[in-house]
């Protein structure tokens, strides 16, 4: 549903500007027109631009709406299964910070890596690949 | 894939470990060597994030785990130009790297030498410290690095990091329940922590299963709790409801063998059709996640391979007792 | 929520702020919108602040329908209960209508005298 966000927004965007740009028109016709000096121009805009304004806004608006990103379970029992259930596709931005569990590290203790036995580890492993 | 370079290295499988040292030799050519202050060039060049820097770690931890020396040294030379050679991390990284190309024990006692110099003139330095608790567990030393480590902990007894290790020490020794004291300070510091939940209802499994010392009912009257406690904070998460099956029937066991718990016990059972119950939940959801898991439905591929395979057998397996 | 509850079961605060940040943006943003809205139309008084409140609330409702409802509703919630993505229900419905009214008032003003000068 994301990617109907930006079209649905530029879309009415411009039919908000030119809704805009009628009742502009339509303000500077009536006020120099010679046939009605007496009326109020103010509150007499056709009915066509009020509609065209309403249905750009709601166009924008749920551009907007789509577009404004999934918000996160705050139960920390949801989170944590959502995590543990999606894994790193969950997440889905890739500008998160964390991935995955965050408390992965505290097992993981990158601090403590012993480097010597993984890369022998490594090699035995690639041993057996071949 | 962005996300193998973001997570913390020693989690990674040789596999994937391989898969992001590959990727080195290309990211290096991509980011500049030097991020430049001046607005200019950073216009031109791609910007620089907190990420950045952990995935030039990480890359530097990968290429050292496959043996690629050289490119690893490219890695900690960037690291150098952007944080300078003094800084605490910068000079653990510098260790590591000698400790990898270090050939016979002579050398690694050289290094160990330094980070003891390091260390004397500036015993706060946590990235150094660590390295030298860890070298002396790389070099078999494990009485010195335990001592080393609990030392350690005196002055920074908030890292929950250097507890997991004291636990994981401990448990190497065989000594459970200074493996559980440590395992529970680690918890008092990050309570929510779910998967360290679960380590420790499987570390209480395992003193419960070696039986040398304590009452092994009431290692298993708290496994259960823990492995409980996991669940509850997280939901359908695989590990805890595997430990939570794997000790109920140990429970059930037990329980239909005719041994009565003793009263007097500090920890509590709770009643057999409680216990019972708990089983049938951690074997209706393991049943669950591994269905799920194998229908490829694209919400549950979270899970380890190798965790479900584990499920899996353990499920089948206690199916054809009931069989029988 | 009592003391207890809240250590069994534990808020995370990342998520509650990320949420309110969405929540945030996403009114600021329309609520401007609906200013430029309110200025082509030259509504004036009483008209214009119906118009903001009522699509500020239409805003809700798309916010509901299309971001919590999914999952809110596959998790056994009841309709329009945002308890899965927010501690309180007022947070959802009528924050966003105070966050956003000085920007509405200000496109609304700006527009106003844009189309009617």
């Amino acid at each position: 549903m994301a990617w109907l966000s930006r079209p649905l927004t530029l879309v009415g965007l411009v039919i908000l500007a030119h809704g805009c740009y009628s009742a502009h028109e339509h303000t500077v016709l009536s006020s120099t027109s010679v046939q009605h000096p007496t009326s109020p121009s103010a509150t007499s805009l056709p009915l066509d631009i009020y509609i065209e304004t309403i249905a750009a806004t709601v166009l924008i608006c749920l551009g907007l709406v789509l577009g404004s990103g999934a918000p996160q379970p705050i139960q920390w029992h949801t989170w944590a299964g959502k995590i543990e259930r999606e894994g790193d596709a969950g997440s889905g931005d890739a500008d998160k910070e964390t991935l995955g569990n965050p408390f992965n590290a505290l097992e993981a203790r990158s601090g403590f890596i012993n480097i010597n036995k993984l890369h022998k580890d490594f090699v035995k492993y690639q041993q057996l690949g071949k | 894939m962005p996300s193998l370079l973001l997570r913390p290295h020693a989690s990674l499988s040789h596999a994937e470990a391989l898969q992001v040292a590959q990727q080195a030799p290309e990211i290096l050519r991509k980011n500049p060597a030097s991020y430049s202050a001046s607005p200019l060039f950073s216009l031109f060049s791609p910007p620089e994030s907190s990420n950045t820097w952990t995935i030039y770690e990480n890359l530097l931890l990968a290429c050292l785990r496959t043996g690629d020396n050289t490119t690893a040294r490219q890695c900690l030379e960037r690291l150098v130009v952007r944080f300078g050679g003094s800084d605490e991390r910068i000079e653990a990284l510098k260790g590591l790297v000698k400790e990898a190309e270090a050939t016979n024990d002579g050398e690694l006692e050289k290094v160990l030498k330094e980070y003891e110099e390091i260390l004397a003139k500036d015993n706060t330095n946590v990235p150094i410290a660590k390295r030298r608790i860890a070298l002396l567990r790389a070099m078999g030393k494990t009485a010195e690095s335990i001592e080393a480590l609990v030392q350690f902990l005196d002055f920074s007894s908030t890292d929950a990091e250097a507890w997991m290790e004291l636990a994981d020490l401990y448990l190497s020794q065989g000594l459970y329940a200074q493996a559980i004291y440590a395992q529970e300070e680690a918890l008092t510091i990050a309570p929510n922590a779910w998967n360290l939940h679960a380590r420790l209802g499987e570390v209480l499994l395992m003193a419960a299963e070696s039986g040398s010392e304590g009452n092994p009912q009431n290692y298993l009257a708290e496994s259960l709790k823990r492995f409980c406690r996991s669940i509850e904070l997280s939901d359908d998460y695989l590990r805890g409801y595997y430990g939570l099956k794997r000790v109920t029937d140990k429970l059930l066991a037990a329980n239909s063998k005719g041994k009565k718990p003793s009263e007097s016990d500090e920890f509590t059972l709770p009643e057999t059709s409680t216990i019972e119950k708990l089983n049938q939940a951690a074997t209706k959801k393991l049943g669950d996640i591994v269905r799920k898991y194998d229908a490829k439905d694209p919400l549950w591929q979270g899970y380890d391979a190798g965790e479900v395979a584990a499920a899996r057998t353990y499920l089948s397996e206690s199916s054809q007792k009931v069989l029988r | 929520m009592s003391e207890q509850e809240l250590q069994i079961n534990p808020i995370v605060q990342d998520s509650v702020a990320h949420n309110t940040k969405t929540l945030t943006n996403l009114h600021s943003l329309t609520a401007s919108l609906f200013g430029v809205g309110a200025g082509i139309l030259g509504l004036e008084s009483y008209y214009g602040f119906l118009f903001y409140i009522a699509f500020s609330i239409t805003t809700s409702v798309l916010f509901y329908i299309f971001q919590l409802a999914p999952s809110s509703l596959a998790e056994g919630r009841g309709v329009l209960d945002s308890g899965r993505y927010y501690k309180g229900a007022l947070e959802l419905w009528t924050s966003g209508i105070f966050n956003g009214l000085p920007g509405f008032i200000l496109t609304w003003t700006l527009f106003y005298g844009l189309v009617r000068a």
